[in-house]
């Protein structure tokens, strides 16, 4: 991207989300319809998932990093914390890459 | 706030919120620091400058969609797709928003752009557990955590670059997502339903051009969850 393109999409960015946070603590949620408020709550679920798995399928094939997102998913199920998974998880993926080295 | 006109009682019932507040907040800054070193060591990556780094981290304040940004503007996608992604990516924060909406009718209208601007899923989680949170306790959680993203950000940017490529850090990315994605389906049947299906479609979309796959299978998975999500879900 170029520098003025990389500026104007992080203002756009900037604005979009300002106006996602601030909105609705200054207007009536009440004008919201009623099937977008129900479907608020799997936003984060579905965008997260959408992220991550083009991400494991992408590319070449690397079954450490399949490995390391399995471990990954096993310690957010146990902890439920970002820090332990990905401290964990990348532990995961070094030693998985050092065993393949050694193979 | 109008800290020094106060009585010298209230001035240190502030400085104890304020402290409140930092405690409150600080097991999540374990997870915010790394996060932002990534953010910021993926920035530098996608080719974006120091300044730039900066004002994602302080302005947009917000980890992933930091991280969806620099992904899709290091792979040349169009500036649109770029910042509707970002945007996409934060639309909870609609409905954290408005979950908050009551809870903090007191803060002045002057004051509520700021503590709107720090609402995060950490921050969202703290203030959900306070009853009408001060706002000694609203700055002290919510500024604490954008000092520790944006000096995070700005660190992972100066130095991640010097970090050898085959550690993978890049992938500490999608670990970070992984590590918010699987609690929020735990025990979910909706959400569960939303991450399969927006999983799924994500695949099937890098078929499509300009990355908008991925909003597309966000879109979908957040339609799909709703329809199979029941009353536990909300």
């Amino acid at each position: 991207m170029h520098d003025t393109t990389t500026w104007l999409a992080i203002a756009a960015a900037v604005l979009g989300s300002f106006a996602l946070r601030y909105l609705p603590m200054q207007l009536s949620t009440a004008r919201l319809p009623s099937w977008a408020r129900a479907a608020m709550p799997f936003v984060p679920a579905a965008a997260f998932a959408a992220l991550v798995t083009p991400s494991l399928v992408q590319g070449p094939w690397r079954p450490e990093r399949l490995f390391a997102a399995a471990v990954a998913a096993y310690v957010a199920w146990r902890t439920g914390g970002v820090f332990e998974t990905v401290l964990i998880g990348m532990g995961s993926l070094w030693a998985a890459s050092w065993v393949m080295g050694a193979l | 706030m109008n800290a020094i006109a106060a009585p010298p009682g209230a001035l240190v019932e502030s400085a104890r919120e304020v402290s409140r507040g930092l405690r409150a907040n600080a097991p999540f800054l374990l997870g915010v620091f790394p996060f932002a070193l990534v953010a910021g060591a993926a920035s530098t990556d996608a080719g974006l400058s120091l300044a730039q780094v900066a004002g994602l981290s302080m302005f947009l304040f917000a980890g992933s969609a930091h991280l969806a940004f620099v992904d899709l503007a290091g792979a040349g996608a169009p500036v649109v797709v770029v910042a509707a992604t970002a945007i996409f990516v934060n639309l909870r924060y609609l409905m954290f928003s408005a979950a908050q909406a009551p809870g903090l009718s007191h803060v002045p209208r002057g004051l509520r752009p700021l503590v709107a601007h720090l609402l995060t899923d950490e921050t969202f989680a703290v203030w959900s557990g306070e009853n009408r949170p001060s706002r000694a306790f609203l700055l002290g959680s919510g500024l604490s955590q954008w000092l520790v993203y944006v000096v995070g950000a700005l660190i992972g940017a100066s130095v991640g670059t010097q970090l050898p490529p085959d550690l993978g850090l890049d992938f500490a990315v999608v670990l970070s997502f992984i590590g918010l994605l699987v609690p929020t389906i735990r025990g979910r049947r909706g959400a569960g339903v939303a991450a399969l299906v927006a999983g799924v479609a994500a695949v099937a979309g890098t078929l499509l051009p300009l990355h908008i796959g991925l909003v597309a299978a966000a879109l979908l998975g957040t339609l799909a969850g709703s329809l199979a999500g029941g009353r536990d879900d909300a």
